[in-house]
């Protein structure tokens, strides 16, 4: 009864099961086939779900989600077809249990397939159904992609010799099992490679790579965050395809100016010029998709009755938003941009210049130089601070550990993997508490600003400059709270083993270094 | 977990039929349940197209366990088991007279399948003896079919005195009226009287119909081939009403 014994198989597409059983003599009855019904599964564009082992799937008005093998699969009714923004989702047991998941991306269609089932039932000698069989026929939506038949075969307690004859007979006309991710290999199918896309950076480096054509490496491997989410910035699915492409532009920045003297002095200027453009033109859009996300903790920081005062400011901040989208897309589309990624995609593919006076430095020596000098850095104005605090000094100081964790991450695979997860570990809790330093003095300063400069076109009415202004208090008193976290929060940072770890791993050697 | 017997002293009332028919309604509502064919001649398990063979003697049977579990066969229809019957459970009141507690063997036969059925239907031998008692002590609801007739009454008020002096609890005693044919007077004038002196008679009726008789041939349960029947209609309204006044509409 319980469908744990279920088995599955891929048949190959030139027979089916008909066909099959009727070659091996067994007696058997076959249903009409049923409706063939469109399906899809679906992810979120850097396939959170898959990284959790999850599937999710979308047919006929029904939203179906897949956890771990042997879970009960759990439903709910999505009467639209995705993609789903995350804020779109209807509301049901899924989508509860997405939500934490898949937080603010959307779950878009990754695998579109048309499906047909059709029963077979396996009959003894009184027309007893020993085995039951549904054939799925499965056929991709991209075209030219191959029809695909899963086979359940599902067995009837007290008949188990028949289950084994029917399994040794699918197996000896070419059915493999499908094993318990057959849904990637579903998702493969339709032309699609499951957790293909991450915006993390895994390149692995050779110590004694010529350090500029280890950078260039390192930023083609960049520049491909930029081209593929680029595109989907006009389709304004979620916010994150921005998010993305600003985080490659900000890394293909950081490399430029802090892996020095590997590229002519020229080049970096120009180049440096034209991402500084590129991160500028997205500046806006990227505040107001971070405003308009933290809406609902915005209101939860008022009084229950100052929540309706609230939302003119929201209906304010889409309307910016929708403005600032169409800037970015009209830019995207213009001349600049493409040239932009034209020339530098030139400029990585071309062969190496062996002039600026790094370019040959072994890039493990040049790494090592760049990341001790940042901490040196981090140590003497973090213990700067710790006398003489101040805000400044502290929006300072988040410039440069943000410095320091691309220049881990670009060269993580350069030292021991132990060693730099616990280093980016602790840097990151550092950057976490600048983060949030400079994110709340942000946010005060933008609804001051908004609150007295920047109304739509009449003032604000009296009570939502009130709660524009019980707003910025509340983050001030966050602010202060931050602030006296800093702290401790340095000193676990600069501890003496952290130090020493820090030491051993970058400290310069003997040989000159730039 | 709950265990529903149909049980009568007399053969040929339709109880293989309301076992059968109202297993199946209980599974296609979801409970996952188990039909106990307890009859030697094994009218259950034809009517679900298994052949009538147990995997162990009727000893090892009556102890249950891991040899009896490899007895039980799907059916063709969802959250729905078969425990066959074979000849050999002729010899089963014998078996059970050998054994200490012999009148609590069954219960204790049943218990472990806890884990696996929500509800138990027994289809029970047309006698009353020592596998008659084990069915009494062991159901939760034991429903009796009763053609309207004066030996019917008769026979079931037998029934009812030997609950009294075994000390049963009559609550679990329920009755209905099979094979009801409203056109012969004794059939109404019995179904009156019984209904006067007995206040566990359900309402519903199971009218005499052909089609109960086509299950034979058919080999399925009415409401998989004839769903829309006025048999099939029948027992869903014998089902629902059984539901409302036991336990059985609970879960587990």
């Amino acid at each position: 009864m319980p469908d744990s014994h279920t088995s599955l198989f891929w048949l190959p597409a030139d027979t089916t099961v008909a066909q099959v059983l009727h070659t091996a003599e067994f007696s058997f009855s076959e249903q009409p086939p049923g409706a063939t019904t469109p399906t899809t599964l679906l992810d979120t564009f850097d396939w959170r779900l898959h990284a959790r082992g999850w599937h999710a799937e979308w047919r006929n008005g029904t939203l179906t989600l897949f956890t771990a093998p042997g879970d009960r699969p759990q439903r709910q009714s999505a009467p639209s077809p995705p993609p789903f923004r995350f804020e779109e989702l209807p509301k049901g047991v899924v989508s509860d249990a997405l939500q934490p998941v898949i937080k603010m991306r959307a779950l878009m269609p990754i695998a579109p397939f048309r499906e047909t089932c059709t029963e077979i039932r396996v009959l003894d000698d009184l027309e007893k159904t020993t085995v039951r069989l549904i054939e799925h026929t499965i056929e991709p939506t991209p075209p030219d992609t191959p029809t695909l038949q899963l086979i359940e075969l599902r067995p009837i307690r007290g008949y188990p010799k028949a289950a084994r004859a029917v399994t040794r007979t699918l197996t000896e006309h070419g059915a493999e099992k499908a094993t318990a991710h057959w849904r990637d290999d579903l998702i493969r199918a339709c032309g699609k490679n499951p957790g293909g896309y991450s915006n993390k950076i895994t390149m692995q480096l050779t110590p004694d790579m010529p350090a500029a054509e280890a950078t260039k490496l390192l930023l083609k491997t960049i520049l491909l965050g930029i081209i593929i989410n680029q595109p989907y910035i006009a389709q304004d699915i979620d916010t994150e395809f921005l998010h993305d492409f600003r985080v490659s532009v900000r890394r293909t920045r950081a490399a430029l100016s802090q892996i020095k003297a590997v590229f002519p002095d020229d080049d970096v200027a120009t180049f440096k010029r034209d991402f500084s453009f590129l991160g500028k033109v997205t500046n806006t859009l990227r505040d107001l998709d971070v405003y308009l996300l933290a809406a609902d903790s915005y209101r939860k920081m008022l009084p229950p009755h100052m929540h309706p005062a609230i939302e003119p400011l929201f209906n304010h901040l889409r309307a910016q938003r929708a403005s600032a989208l169409a800037t970015v897309v009209a830019t995207l589309n213009g001349e600049r941009y493409p040239q932009i990624i034209e020339r530098w995609d030139a400029f990585l593919n071309a062969p190496l210049n062996p002039t600026p006076v790094n370019a040959l430095l072994p890039v493990e020596t040049l790494a090592k130089t760049r990341i001790h000098r940042q901490y040196r850095k981090i140590v003497k104005m973090g213990n700067h601070l710790l006398k003489h605090p101040n805000d400044a000094e502290l929006h300072e100081l988040r410039l440069v550990a943000k410095k320091l964790r691309y220049l881990l991450e670009f060269f993580a695979s350069l030292f021991p993997p132990k060693d730099m997860k616990r280093l980016i570990k602790q840097l990151k809790i550092l950057q976490d508490n600048l983060g949030e330093f400079n994110d709340v003095c942000v946010q005060e300063e933008f609804l001051f600003n908004t609150a007295l400069h920047h109304p739509p076109k009449a003032p604000w009415s009296a009570e939502t400059t009130l709660a524009i202004g019980a707003l910025i208090g509340v983050f001030d008193a966050q602010k202060t709270r931050v602030k006296a976290d800093f702290a401790a929060i340095f000193t676990k940072f600069s501890a003496p083993k952290n130090q020493a770890l820090f030491k051993k791993l970058f400290a310069p050697s003997k040989d000159g270094i730039a | 977990m709950t265990i529903l017997a149909l049980y009568s002293n007399k053969g040929g009332v339709g109880k293989t039929a309301a076992a059968v028919n109202l297993a199946y309604l209980a599974a296609a509502q979801g409970k996952r349940t188990l039909i106990c064919d307890l009859d030697p001649q094994g009218a259950a398990t034809f009517y679900f197209r298994v052949k009538p063979k147990l995997k162990v003697g009727v000893k090892k049977y009556i102890i249950g366990g891991s040899a009896l579990d490899k007895s039980i066969k799907g059916t063709d229809f969802d959250n729905l088991d078969l425990l066959p019957a074979a000849f050999s459970l002729r010899r089963l009141d014998i078996a059970i007279n050998d054994m200490k507690q012999a009148r609590q063997r069954l219960r204790k036969m049943l218990s472990p399948l806890e884990k696996t059925y929500d509800l138990i239907v027994l289809d029970s031998p047309p006698t009353i003896n020592l596998v008659a008692e084990n069915i009494f002590a062991a159901a939760d609801t034991i429903l009796v079919p009763i053609i309207p007739t004066t030996l019917s009454m008769r026979a079931f008020e037998q029934l009812r005195g030997f609950f009294k002096k075994a000390a049963y609890s009559q609550k679990k005693l329920f009755a209905f009226f099979s094979m009801v044919d409203r056109r012969k007077n004794m059939h109404r004038e019995t179904e009156l009287a019984m209904r006067e002196s007995y206040r566990r008679m359900l309402d519903t009726p199971i009218p005499y119909l052909s089609l109960v008789e086509r299950m034979g041939d058919e080999r399925q349960p009415i409401p998989a081939f004839a769903p829309r029947s006025t048999a099939a209609q029948a027992y869903v309204n014998l089902w629902n009403e059984l539901a409302a006044n036991t336990s059985l509409s609970q879960k587990t």
